[in-house]
């Protein structure tokens, strides 16, 4: 039988229930695009150089390797101190990060991802707090397709009390059932963080996804300006031929000279 | 390229083909508007619970056709329309509106066989979670396939296959299984 018949019943019921719905009346109000006069192509063009040469000059010294090796600090180091206007500038919020090479972005946050990861392990939600974006806080995302609207954020405050936190919260839906999954942190934290070691994942990507599920992988749209770090096992029993592949993917982005997290995605097989 | 609809069908039975030829040749936005208007309204109505900020949402979805934004691959323009706007509902949602219950609206003696459809409808609907309110509206009254789905609510695909059986079944029994 097939999807239309078994849902024939509901089909008729929506559309002609919602066909009665009134609708007030409307008109288009947008209008299309005109045509710029050359002058503001010519501005636009030359705007579009001033920022391609502006980005360039930022992701230079980053290009280079370790030619900005504060970047790499834990941002245990004061943000407070390196945003001082008494300090040395240093460049800021690096755009496009997830397309820096692999071996830059391994250079500019593998000391920080491997802390977070200790910190993961260790269920140390102060320090994790320590690496959280001051701005935008921690997004958790139960599957690699990260839902930037409904996805739960917790800021540093946050996740500081997280793994003793009663708070029930809505992380997300269940891939197969579709089922809410509305738990605390400390029961989210072992399905859907930590539920192997990644501390000693064998296969650690950045800026390259290694792990590959049905779920769609929108990292790259939803995090244009982080790092990611991927601590991925391909397999533990022989016998699901590596359908048991786990990853932790980890995203920072930098502000004032430092790499914060801004996102947790786990990654496993799904349906 | 048929650009009509009618009530009782899906909005996806009118489908554009969007192939590199046609999705080359501008689209007549304005007639768009004028055929598939009410039914995006009812569908992000359906979907959402919602009237408010539903006639912003739908200008802005056609604001990013006339801006060239629609994918070339895109299989219906309306259900990419639909997307776009029900993305937009919930950004305005999670911006701190609250969910307000649908009510019955103006009816006259002569429509009162048709308000009590559509109330059932809206009443069985307001039982279902929003995800579920969602998967229903996209594949029924929109008519979005299943990857279509997968891809816009951000789930797998067989997640969506049961995720609908399972909201079909609260739907038919009013929401109280």
């Amino acid at each position: 039988m097939s999807d239309s018949d078994r849902f024939d019943d509901v089909t008729h019921k929506l559309v002609t229930g919602l066909d009665e719905i009134h609708v007030p009346p409307a008109t288009l109000r947008a209008t299309a695009p005109r045509r710029g006069f050359p002058f503001l192509a010519l501005a636009a063009t030359a705007l579009v150089v001033v920022v391609a040469l502006a980005l360039g000059a930022v992701l230079r010294p980053a290009d280079n390797g370790v030619a900005n090796p504060g970047a790499v600090t834990s941002p245990t180091a004061s943000p407070a101190k390196s945003a001082s206007p008494t300090t040395t500038p240093t460049p800021t919020d690096i755009h496009a990060a997830r397309t820096l090479p692999e071996a830059t972005a391994k250079a500019l946050v593998e000391k920080t991802a491997l802390a977070v990861i200790d910190a993961l392990k260790a269920k140390d939600g102060a320090k994790l707090a320590t690496y959280a974006h001051p701005d935008k806080g921690v997004r958790f995302s139960m599957y690699p397709f990260v839902r930037t609207d409904t996805d739960v954020v917790l800021k540093a405050s946050d996740l500081a009390i997280a793994f003793t936190d009663p708070k029930v919260r809505l992380w997300g839906v269940t891939d197969g059932k579709g089922d809410d999954f509305r738990v605390t942190f400390a029961d989210y934290y072992p399905k859907y963080v930590y539920d192997v070691d990644f501390a000693k994942a064998p296969d650690v990507a950045y800026n390259r996804a290694i792990g590959v599920s049905n779920s769609t992988d929108n990292s790259a749209t939803a995090y244009p300006d982080a790092i990611m770090v991927e601590f991925h096992y391909a397999g533990f029993d022989p016998q699901y031929g590596g359908m048991d592949w786990r990853s932790l993917r980890l995203f920072f982005e930098q502000k004032n000279g430092t790499w914060y997290l801004v996102g947790i995605v786990h990654g496993q097989w799904t349906i | 390229m048929q650009q009509t609809s009618s009530p009782g069908t899906l909005l996806c039975d009118t489908v554009y083909a969007m192939t590199a030829d046609t999705a080359a040749k501008a689209l007549d936005w304005e007639r768009l508007f004028q055929t598939h208007y009410r039914s995006l309204y009812r569908a992000l109505v359906g979907a959402t619970g919602r009237t408010d900020g539903v006639d912003d949402a739908i200008q802005d979805a056609f604001a990013q056709g006339l801006r060239g934004k629609v994918p070339h691959d895109v299989r219906s323009v309306e259900g990419w329309l639909f997307v776009v706007a029900l993305n937009k509902i919930k950004r305005t949602q999670r911006r701190g509106m609250r969910f307000v219950p649908l009510r019955r609206q103006d009816q006259s003696g002569d429509a009162i066989d048709a308000a009590n459809t559509r109330v059932d409808v809206l009443a069985r609907l307001e039982t279902l979670s929003q995800r579920e309110r969602e998967l229903l509206v996209a594949k029924f009254y929109v008519g979005l396939s299943q990857d279509e789905i997968a891809k816009s609510l951000g789930i797998s695909r067989g997640t969506v296959s049961s995720a609908v059986s399972r909201a079909a079944a609260r739907f038919r029994a009013g929401g109280t299984q």
